[in-house]
Order: C-alpha cells, then sequence, then structure tokens
C-alpha cells in the first residue's frame, strides 16, 4: 500500500497530457488549480495508515491474500458495502471535499460482475482479464478514474446515428494485438491525478452501436490520450489562500475531458467489445454502486457544512434563535436521512453472479435522488444562517492591507468575544462548499435525477401494491 | 501482549476516540502491550472504540472485549477523561495483568 506521500510521489512519473487556461501543465504538482485536488486523493491512502481507520480503510484482497487499500477492493460481503460507507463519510469529515477515488472503484467492481455475465454468455476470457487487471491495481495501490458519461451530442440520437461518431468512445480498428479508440469522455473526476481510466459505454445499446460498446483500461499517459482540465467557479481563488474557504482540499473533485485519440489497447485490457446487450448492464451496475456513495461521501461532506453553519450562527450571536436551532434541525435530518439509506442499500447488498456484492438498487437509486435534493436545500438553510458575507465579503487582499484591513475586520465583526477573521474564514468555507461546482455534482454526478427516477419506477412493485389496496377495499380482480 | 484496537467508523463521535486511546497507551508500561489494528487473531483483549452509543463495532465473538461507547463503558458512564484510565482497569481485569494505571 501506498502512503499519502508516496502517492504523491507516483504522480511525478506520469506524464499524463494535460491543459488548462491554455497552457500545457508540465508539473500538476505545482499547479494550483489541481494541487488540492491531489491532497484530498492523497488522504484516501494515508488514512489506511491511520490507527482508527486502518479497519474501515483496508481489505484483504481475495486473489493475492495481502492487505490492500480498500479503495481497490472487490466488494465480498455485505460488511464491505456497510464499511464503504461508512469509509467514505469518515474521508468527507476530513477533506470537506469530493475526494474522487471511489468512481474507479466502483467501476472495477461494475466490470468485474458484467465480464463474468459476457463470458458465461459467450465464452469469453474477459474476466480473467478484470482480475488480472484489479491484482495491478492493487499491488500498486493505483488510483482509478471510472470512466463513463460520453459527452453523447444529440441526447435524441443513439451512437451510431451520431452526426460526429467521436462523440461517444468507441473502436476505430480492431487489430491482432490490440483494438485502436477514439472519442472522449467527459466530467472525469480525478483524472489529472490519476494513474489508469477504466472506461464503460455510456447508454443501453442496440445491435448496430456494436463498436461503441466497448470496455476497457488505460494509463492516462498513454500516447493519444489527452486531459483538458475544467473550470471552476473558484479558480482564481486558487492563486489566494483564505478566499478559497478549503485551501488545502478545494471544491469537488477537479474534472477533466478526457480525449482519446487514436489510442491503442491490447488485448489484454479490453473487458468487452461489441456486446451490445451487455451496455446498458453495465451502465446500470455502475451508477447503483456509485449512488449508494453520496449519502456517505456527502454526509461527511455536509457535516462538516452543518458544523460551519453552527459556528456561524455563533458568531453571529443568533444560535439560540429558535428558527437557527431548526433550521440546523433539517439540516441534520436530511444528512442522516442520506447515510441512512446508503448504509441500508450496503446492510442489504446481496451476491450478484460473480460473487461480489451488489448495493441494493431501490436504496442506493434513494440515496441519490435525494442528494439532488437535499444538497441544494441544506446549502440554501447555509445561506440563511450564515447571512449576506457569503457573497460580498472583500477580498482576502484588502484583509492584508494595512489600512483597509482593519476597517473589515471593525465592519465584520460578529458577537463579542468572537474572532472577526475566524468568521470571515468559516464564511468562506460556506461559500465554496455551496457554490455552483459543488452542487452541480450532487445533481448530475452517478447520472441526472431523472435516471434515479427511471430506476425507482423499475423496481417498485406496483402490481402487488395495487392487490394490496384491492383486498383492503374489497375488490376482487 | 497483544491487544486488538478497533474504531468505529466515526460518523457522530461523542469523544475524541483517538486521544482516549493514547492515554490508554500512554497508561500501560512500556513495549510491553501491541495494538493490532487489522490482524486480530490470538490477541489477549479487544478494545472496540465507537464513538456514540450506538457501538456499531463488530468484533470477534471469541474475544475478551472492552466495548467504548462515547461516554460509556459496559454500561458504566465516565466523563471523558476517565475513560482511558476504565479502559486500563478492565484490561488488567480481562488480562490478569497488574498495570497500576
Ligand atoms: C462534478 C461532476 C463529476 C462527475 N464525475 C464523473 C466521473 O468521474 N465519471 C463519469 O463517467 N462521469 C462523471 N460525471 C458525469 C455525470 O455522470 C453526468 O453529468 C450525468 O450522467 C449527466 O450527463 P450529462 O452531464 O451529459 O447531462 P445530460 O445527459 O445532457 O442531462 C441533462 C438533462 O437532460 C436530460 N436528458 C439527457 N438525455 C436525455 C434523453 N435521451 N431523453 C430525455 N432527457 C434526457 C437529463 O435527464 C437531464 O435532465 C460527473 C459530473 C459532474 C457534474
Amino acid at each position: 500500500m501506498k502512503t499519502g506521500q508516496e502517492y504523491i510521489q507516483s504522480l511525478k512519473k506520469m506524464k499524463t497530457e494535460i491543459y488548462f487556461m491554455g497552457e500545457q501543465i508540465e508539473n500538476i504538482l505545482d499547479s494550483p488549480y489541481i494541487r488540492p485536488h491531489i491532497n484530498t486523493a492523497a488522504v484516501t491512502y494515508d488514512i489506511a495508515f491511520e490507527p482508527e481507520t486502518i479497519d474501515l480503510a483496508t481489505a484483504v484482497s481475495p486473489y493475492t491474500g495481502k492487505k490492500i487499500n480498500r479503495f481497490t477492493h472487490i466488494q465480498q460481503d455485505a460488511e464491505d458495502m456497510v464499511k464503504k460507507s461508512k469509509l467514505l463519510r469518515a474521508i468527507g469529515q476530513k477533506t470537506g471535499t469530493c475526494f474522487q477515488r471511489c468512481v474507479g472503484w466502483d467501476a472495477m467492481n461494475a466490470v468485474y460482475s458484467v465480464s463474468y455475465e459476457i463470458d458465461r454468455k459467450y465464452g469469453t476470457k474477459y474476466q480473467e482479464k478484470v482480475i488480472d487487471f484489479v491484482k495491478y491495481i492493487q499491488e500498486n495501490d493505483y488510483m482509478v478514474v471510472g470512466g463513463m458519461t460520453d459527452p453523447k451530442g444529440d441526447r435524441g440520437l443513439p451512437p451510431h446515428q451520431q452526426p460526429d461518431p467521436d462523440v461517444f468512445v468507441h473502436v476505430a480498428e480492431r487489430r491482432k494485438d490490440g483494438i485502436i479508440v477514439r472519442g472522449a469522455k467527459a466530467h472525469q473526476t480525478g483524472a489529472a491525478n490519476s494513474h489508469e481510466i477504466l472506461v464503460m459505454p455510456t447508454v443501453a445499446m442496440r445491435a448496430e452501436d456494436k463498436d461503441f460498446a466497448v470496455s476497457f483500461a488505460a494509463p492516462l499517459d498513454a500516447p493519444g490520450v489527452t486531459l483538458i482540465f475544467g473550470r471552476q467557479t473558484n479558480d482564481e481563488r486558487k492563486l489566494g489562500k483564505l478566499d478559497q474557504g478549503n485551501p488545502t482540499y478545494g471544491v469537488v473533485g477537479g474534472e477533466a475531458l478526457v480525449i482519446f485519440n487514436n489510442v491503442f489497447v491490447p488485448w489484454e485490457r479490453v473487458f468487452m467489445c461489441g456486446e451490445t446487450e451487455f451496455a446498458g448492464m453495465l451502465v446500470e451496475r455502475f451508477a447503483v454502486y456509485h449512488r449508494q456513495n453520496y449519502g456517505a461521501c456527502k454526509a461527511g461532506v455536509i457535516d462538516v457544512l452543518i458544523g460551519a453553519s453552527a459556528a456561524m450562527a455563533e458568531y453571529n450571536g443568533t444560535a439560540k434563535a429558535s428558527h437557527i436551532r431548526d433550521k440546523m434541525i433539517e439540516m441534520i435530518l436530511m444528512n442522516e436521512t442520506l447515510h441512512a439509506s446508503s448504509l441500508a442499500a450496503g446492510y442489504e447488498s446481496r451476491p450478484l453472479p460473480a460473487g461480489n456484492y451488489y448495493p441494493q438498487t431501490t436504496y442506493a437509486n434513494i440515496t441519490k435522488q435525494n442528494i439532488t435534493r437535499s444538497h441544494y436545500e441544506i446549502s440554501r438553510l447555509a445561506h440563511d444562517i450564515a447571512g449576506g458575507l457569503l457573497a460580498t465579503l472583500p477580498t482576502e487582499f484588502d484583509l492584508k492591507d494595512p489600512v483597509l484591513g482593519p476597517l473589515i475586520l471593525k465592519y465584520f465583526a460578529g458577537a463579542a468575544d468572537t474572532n472577526t477573521l475566524d468568521r470571515i474564514k468559516l464564511a468562506r468555507l460556506i461559500e465554496n462548499m455551496t457554490g455552483g461546482t459543488s452542487l452541480v455534482e450532487s445533481m448530475h454526478g452517478a447520472g441526472s435525477p431523472q435516471a434515479q427516477r427511471i430506476g425507482l419506477l423499475k423496481n417498485a412493485n406496483l402490481k402487488q401494491f395495487k392487490q394490496m389496496a384491492q383486498k383492503i377495499c374489497g375488490i376482487t380482480p | 501482549m497483544k491487544v486488538g484496537v478497533k474504531f468505529c467508523g466515526g460518523c457522530n463521535p461523542y469523544i475524541d476516540r483517538k486521544k482516549v486511546m493514547e492515554r490508554v497507551k500512554n497508561m500501560l508500561p512500556p513495549g510491553k502491550y501491541k495494538f493490532e489494528y487489522f490482524d486480530w487473531d490470538d490477541c489477549a483483549a479487544f478494545i472496540a472504540v465507537n464513538g456514540c452509543s450506538l457501538a456499531c463495532v463488530r468484533y470477534p465473538a471469541s474475544q475478551k472485549v472492552i466495548v467504548v461507547s462515547g461516554f460509556e463503558i459496559e454500561g458504566k458512564q465516565y466523563s471523558e477523561d476517565s475513560l482511558a484510565s476504565a479502559v486500563v482497569e478492565k484490561l488488567s481485569a480481562l488480562t490478569g495483568d497488574k498495570i497500576a494505571p
């Protein structure tokens, strides 16, 4: 297993081609835009060595019998699925933001399970290759990007009918030794500071989409892979410190557009190639694994937000007001509901045909559906409690000015005996945790809200419910 | 002597679990006890450190266990500061080892 520092050192060896603000970033470790995301990912490594989290953050590999970082584990039982939820909350509490590494973890579990089912139908040998890849990741303790979302072009058209086929990753050429892939994956969390990407299809497909039904793994610095790092609302803040709110760990995960321009992938790393009827299954598997997490990592992040709001109320002198206490209750209610459904999805998880455990689908969908609302609502309450200074505070540079600084401290003072600079820090934390970039992740990550609603209806036993009602009111069918 | 230690996830901690265990460690004679956080086979005793009264930590049924659950140890309330010495006392009773707290 790697420590956080060893993980950071390992990134130095990567030759990932990455661009931001019109320039190529040669050294991501020194980039103020990317560094906070690296620091956050490093926590997923360090936490595996801390006594109070070793049990949550490590597991024993079923393939090598060695102790591994849990972020590389194939889920063996319901306890693993519960520990996943608790681990993510614990890291959210430490970082206050997305720590990126769960996406690739879920992708490995999803691909592991579906490759087994493809093999069962076609006699292919995909799962062996997936296990080889998983072992490679476990042995090196690498960070993997979960590459599902294609740019998708016209959402009303299937992949093969898109005017530009590159809006879906596809096989451009089949060779004896492997495949050439072209296209892109959008919004890829942690891509700038990961080692590998595990690509999966993003929609269910039909026979004509054969070339688009592809799953594979590739190093992020493979020839032909280019990253364009995404802009965040707090980019400029990263050139300072205090105004970032969370200067060490930043906001969300640091997403990038990952472009595959005729990238060669050897057959050993190809896990699906043309089996279109399994594309939808893989999308659902990954999505359900990932949806469980939103009541875990976000519960930890929201713990920090609730704490910041409670502290802010004290600085404002409003902590005892009944409506403030009521708002704190609302925040707790929503957050613990999120975590409860994530835990339930874990406790009620079941083995898939491949043997690895899978969250209870409805509870995972509920978890994700609720975060698309609750995170916004909790943020609204945090804004309400904190006050308008969230939007109007002067900059940290004015604060440092010998004339303006004291004026800012004088006029932004809160309750007696509270430190005004600390009040400003809290305001910045709340502002950055509830800004655009942070919230959109809760809306669209692991699929837009409608995707969960479709899942909820699909799995609801309406026929039975109707019969229950009919029986009670005396209707004979 | 090998003593197993397992912490809960810490979603709702009323006590500083890490600090409590650091205190326990400091109260024990140096070098005599080895805390083990992962491989719990053949432990002389096992300490389950829960942040709240829910006490979600699971432990091997075969172990001699001390369960800290927030301010409570086995039904008795302690202040946060006195939790560590209570743990040491229980450890002494479980292992038959005379440890002066
Ligand atoms: C911060 C962040 C991090 C992310 N990280 C990752 C990651 O690590 N890996 C990854 O693979 N993805 C990641 N995603 C992508 C995420 O899964 C997608 O954003 C999500 O699936 C929605 O896709 P989209 O953004 O293309 O929006 P769209 O699909 O365009 O959705 C926009 C709206 O259109 C609706 N819509 C879309 N298609 C149709 C249709 N055919 N018919 C009717 N309505 C439709 C949707 O329901 C939604 O209301 C991330 C996203 C964010 C914001």
